[in-house]
């Protein structure tokens, strides 16, 4: 694990888990807002992501991008734009403290199996590691993420131009996704949403 | 603290003596604080939920009328069956296995000088912070022939519940060619777009199933929330909806319910209607009146950073029966503010200060079945003023600027997972 818990953090889940199985609640007057749409423990149809314990730069980028409009949206770009930079970082920051919990949820393995076998294929694996399990710096994670939304993040990233994107890797990333059908995208989401960390940690 | 902006931070975890919770001793700070919450709609449970969660020591106790609690959010969906009225029915179990004292009572009397709530059943609540989270009551001397014994047969289906099924039940048997006719209450009410939603499902019904019939709203106000997105949705339809403003003597000021007729009060216009939904005009829930927390307004007055009643200290106002400035009466507006209120009940109890907070609100709207309308905006304190300020507001745009065509079916998709999510955060599962 690369990731750092602070002291405090670790004395608040031992404070807390006893009482209710929460995660570590990262409370703050900025992030304290995010659990309304964003429930670590919502149900199996939620189509908003889990963000607690996700990559801080990860986070911090998709936001300005939000903020920026360029990243497909419906309602995070106008939510991001009540946000100074700084403050966007710092809810990162404190986000990717936190730790992600896999969503619990019904999985089509025959599907999921053909995803595993795109995630490898179509070289996510670079950068997603071990099936998104225990992604590089920077980069999501997406094992135990809820299906609908890694169904949709991929369809939108179909849609971005490359040309308007920097960053190498997501340049790639958006070649390899433009090359999968529907399906294809079903398969892949079907895969990470399957494949959460085991019991090994 | 380690943390190093520790002024947005709450410190966590006090408690008595050397308490222990699964074998860790943690610091004590003093002794066990008594808060009394009022109201187990969505403010009061999360203000409950968050109070506990931050600190597991404070006992605190949550006083409701009802054993379940229905949430108004998605109602609409049951009015027109799209959705079965069990779920969205929730009960406090999560709150019960948190620590939180779930206490099914009416709070009868509020005493602000001794400090206590007393309930229908006689108990005695002391309490060193109270929370008050009532929601809304009706004017209902503002529609002549128009009470709560009435409303069981013709529902303002305005608080979710027995009414919702029964509005239900009247649209179904509702005979084609007959109209349905809703009335609108002015502001402040809770769910600013909910009426206009409501219509537009109802249309949805009646297109499928009494292609006939229309509905009619007549409005005590001249413009209404999200209306350019609302009737172009009509439009898009082709939705019967006659829309019939205040200044077009939109106003009811009577209602004969035997007849099952409305009039106006500029130029008592008669409507008859198979359906009639009248949402009255609103003030803050009982209990804030009894409790003098409220002011000319008929809603409480607060310093809206801490939600600390502007009449008697040591109470707390939120949800819907708090005057919360540019914030709008929702759900999700009250389960933000349940949190800061919990935060903030925090740092008075220990003496310090919490910074100056941003508050949320997101407001799902249904058009269709796939077809939603969303509002999110974000605000901050201003303590010049003592005004929530929006610093970000914006709606869904419109059919021809929209970024993509899956659109408006997306945000129906998190329109439920939003729903998911809040009735989580909000401990009701």
């Amino acid at each position: 694990m690369r990731r750092i818990h602070y002291n405090f953090m670790i004395l608040l889940s031992l404070l807390l888990s006893p009482a209710y199985a929460l995660a570590e609640a990262v409370v703050d007057t900025l992030t304290i807002h995010c659990s309304s749409c964003h429930s670590q423990t919502a149900g199996i149809n939620a189509t908003i992501p889990s963000i607690n314990g996700l990559d801080s730069q990860y986070l911090a980028r998709v936001m300005m991008d939000y903020k920026n409009g360029k990243r497909l949206a419906t309602i995070m770009d106008r939510i991001a734009r009540g946000y100074s930079d700084n403050e966007i970082k710092q809810m990162a920051e404190i986000l990717g403290r936190g730790r992600f919990e896999a969503t619990t949820q019904p999985i089509n393995k025959t599907l999921a199996e053909q995803g595993r076998k795109i995630h490898q294929r179509s070289l996510c694996e670079k950068c997603h590691e071990e099936g998104g399990r225990e992604p590089e710096e920077g980069v999501p994670i997406l094992a135990g993420q809820r299906a609908v939304y890694l169904y949709y993040a991929m369809e939108d990233y179909q849609k971005l131009d490359p040309k308007t994107i920097k960053n190498k890797d997501l340049k790639k990333m958006l070649k390899s996704l433009k090359e999968l059908k529907p399906e294809e995208l079903n398969a892949l989401s079907q895969f990470y949403a399957s494949n959460p960390k085991g019991e090994e940690e | 603290m380690i943390y190093s902006s520790r002024r947005r931070f709450i410190q966590w975890g006090a408690g008595i003596g050397a308490a222990s919770l699964g074998g860790f001793p943690y610091i004590a700070l003093g002794a066990s604080h008594k808060i009394v919450i009022i109201g187990g709609g969505v403010g009061g449970t999360t203000a409950a939920g968050y109070l506990k969660k931050l600190d597991p020591s404070l006992e605190v106790t949550l006083i409701e009328a009802m054993p379940y609690y229905y949430t108004g959010f998605m109602s609409n969906e049951v009015v027109v069956g799209e959705r079965p009225i069990d779920s969205i029915k929730f009960d406090y179990e999560v709150l019960i296995k948190m620590g939180v004292r779930v206490v099914i009572d009416v709070a009868s009397q509020l005493n602000p000088e001794k400090k206590e709530v007393i309930t229908q059943g006689g108990a005695k609540f002391p309490f060193d912070r109270c929370i008050v989270s009532p929601g809304i009551d009706f004017k209902w001397e503002t529609i002549a022939g128009y009470n709560a014994q009435i409303a069981e047969k013709i529902p303002h289906a305005w608080k979710a519940g027995p009414q919702t099924v029964t509005l239900r039940q009247q649209i179904e048997s509702l005979t084609d060619g007959e109209p349905v006719i809703m009335i609108a209450p002015p502001p402040p009410y809770r769910c600013p777009p909910g009426p206009y939603e409501r219509a537009s499902l109802i249309a949805m019904y009646l297109k499928a199933n009494k292609p006939k019939s229309k509905v009619i709203i007549l409005d005590m106000k001249d413009n209404f929330s999200k209306k350019e997105l609302f009737e172009e949705g009509w439009r898009h339809f082709n939705y019967k909806i006659e829309w019939i403003p205040s200044a077009e003597d939109g106003v009811v000021s009577h209602i004969d319910p035997i007849q099952k007729a409305v009039y106006t009060k500029e130029f008592n216009t008669e409507y008859k209607g198979g359906v009639i939904n009248i949402i009255p005009p609103q003030k803050a829930g009982r209990i804030a009146h009894v409790a003098d927390l409220v002011d000319d307004s008929g809603w409480c007055p607060i310093n809206r950073k801490t939600f600390e009643s502007q009449k008697h200290p040591d109470i707390y106002v939120i949800g819907d029966a708090a005057s919360t400035s540019e914030m709008p009466k929702a759900a999700h507006a009250a389960n933000v503010q349940g949190k800061i209120c919990a935060m903030s009940i925090l740092a008075s109890l220990r003496g310090e200060s919490l910074a100056d907070p941003t508050y949320i609100n997101v407001c799902y709207s249904l058009v269709e079945k796939s077809y939603g309308l969303s509002v999110a905006s974000v605000y901050r304190y201003e303590k010049s003023s003592n005004l929530i300020k929006t610093v970000s507001m914006s709606m869904s745009p419109p059919l021809a600027d929209l970024p993509d065509p899956g659109y408006r079916k997306r945000e129906v998709e998190y329109a439920h997972g939003w729903f998911q999510s809040i009735i989580k955060d909000s401990f009701l599962k």
